[in-house]
């Protein structure tokens, strides 16, 4: 722990530090449990002082907030902890994610000739997924440092089953697999199966559980698949 | 200070529902019905936002209005944090902190980003820096007494004088601690320690575990 940060816990919890300062007071927050634990109770005691001291607005605000809310969407909930701020790395990587784009224009077309093709051949499993009246399309962004390729992953809630449409990817030897990870809206992930790619790039059906996740990540794991995460998720994406 | 009066006295017939048998001290309910009606909202439940609005909105007032100390730009920080309640409350996260402290930590926040706004310094440095020097205003002209407030004020005391300093001018003036140290013509790493120092000792004197 660094104890100059440490110290900033006070000044942080009463917001009295400057832009600059404030902003590296958060980045230590993050890893560090003990100022997490002393801000978390310094913003209580406050907290309580607010309850000591209360000072009621006038009714005119109350109709004001009411009628922001029924006009403005909220966030979707947060992404698990395994999964970094998506926000920030777009910040860092908006390079990269034009790169993404382009990636996943691509894939739109390609996507497209396969429904094209499923109306002429049918019998393919990935076709009635694609094909699927409630099919979801999900473009996974690059979600660690490192991570190379190109995720999609169409899924049918009806028939609970996802294509993982992916190319560019790692290659992994035969110890490891690609595992794919419902996110939940608890926070929390689920295993939704296992995919291997040929020279990077696969495209494979997954039965699913009947699981309404809200989206989804992609991690590198050992060949048996694991019930959580054990590597870094590489990639991540919300249905929402 | 006299222009907050009025709020003060619309206090009592504030649309604000209670409960009749319920005695306005009933506040150690008040951060666990706090947090179930944020759970509510963050499923979108707008009556559940209401509720929550009632329930908080003389807190996050009574906080922003020591800060911004103008009353109707003080509604308007109050809309504004109460606006970004209902946006973040799916992303609230109950480990980190209690529904209660975690909206009264937006509403501060959003009332001294707003006084350290460009125009708000500009309109208000000589006049917040003159009072502050000559001394924090005292909170309990705001305040509608009731019972909490005194064992507020006992915890208060409890503070030594240059630590109540350091704190009043911080949180309810919405100051730097290097503005605070200016002012107070201390060090720095002083002011620091007093912040957090009269913090832990109000955090023991009330009790408050994570």
């Amino acid at each position: 722990m660094n104890a100059e940060l440490h110290h900033l816990t006070g000044a942080y919890a009463v917001d009295a530090l400057d832009a600059a300062e404030r902003e590296a007071f958060e980045a230590h927050l993050d890893a560090c449990v003990d100022c997490q634990r002393e801000v978390s109770e310094f913003r209580e005691t406050l907290a309580l002082r607010a309850e000591a001291e209360p000072v009621a607005p006038p009714a005119s605000v109350r109709d004001r907030v009411l009628a922001d809310a029924a006009s403005s969407r909220q966030l979707p909930p947060q992404l698990p902890d395994v999964v970094v701020d998506l926000a920030e790395r777009r910040r860092m990587g908006d390079n990269r994610r034009r790169l993404l784009t382009a990636a996943a224009a691509a894939v739109v077309l390609f996507v497209g000739a396969i429904g094209a093709l499923s109306l002429r051949s049918d019998g393919d499993p990935r076709d009635a997924v694609l094909a699927a009246p409630d099919a979801v399309f999900t473009d996974l962004a690059v979600n660690a440092d490192g991570a190379d390729g190109m995720v999609r992953v169409v899924w049918s809630a009806d028939l609970d089953e996802a294509v993982v449409i992916a190319s560019g990817l790692e290659p992994v030897g035969d110890d490891q697999i690609y595992e794919l990870w419902f996110l939940l809206e608890d926070g929390g992930v689920a295993p939704a199966g296992l995919f291997r790619p040929e020279a990077g790039s696969v495209e494979a059906v997954l039965d699913l559980d009947d699981i309404d996740g809200i989206g989804w990540g992609v991690s590198i794991e050992p060949a048996e698949g694991s019930e959580q995460p054990t590597g870094d998720v590489l990639f991540v994406g919300t249905t929402a | 200070m006299g222009d907050v009066q009025p709020f003060r006295k619309r206090r009592s017939s504030s649309s604000t529902p209670t409960n009749p048998g319920e005695s306005p001290r009933s506040f150690p309910d008040l951060g666990d019905r706090a947090s179930a009606l944020l759970s509510a909202v963050a499923r979108g439940d707008e009556r559940a936002f209401a509720d929550f609005y009632d329930l908080m909105a003389p807190l996050l007032f009574g906080v922003v209005l020591r800060v911004v100390r103008d009353p109707s730009q003080s509604e308007e920080v109050v809309q504004e944090a109460f606006a970004t309640i209902w946006r973040q409350a799916p992303r609230f996260d109950a480990t980190k902190g209690s529904a209660k402290s975690w909206a009264c930590a937006i509403a501060h926040r959003r009332a001294v980003d707003v006084v350290r706004s460009v125009e708000a310094s500009r309109r208000r440095d000589t006049e917040r820096h003159e009072q502050a020097d000559l001394a924090p205003a005292s909170v309990e002209e705001l305040v509608t007494s009731r019972l909490d407030g005194e064992r507020m004020r006992q915890a208060m005391d409890s503070l030594t004088d240059p630590q109540r300093a350091a704190i009043e001018l911080a949180y309810d003036r919405g100051l730097t601690y290097r503005e605070v140290a200016a002012l107070l013509d201390i060090p720095e790493g002083t002011a620091k320690t007093r912040i957090r120092d009269g913090l832990i000792r109000l955090r023991d004197h009330l009790g408050v575990m994570s």
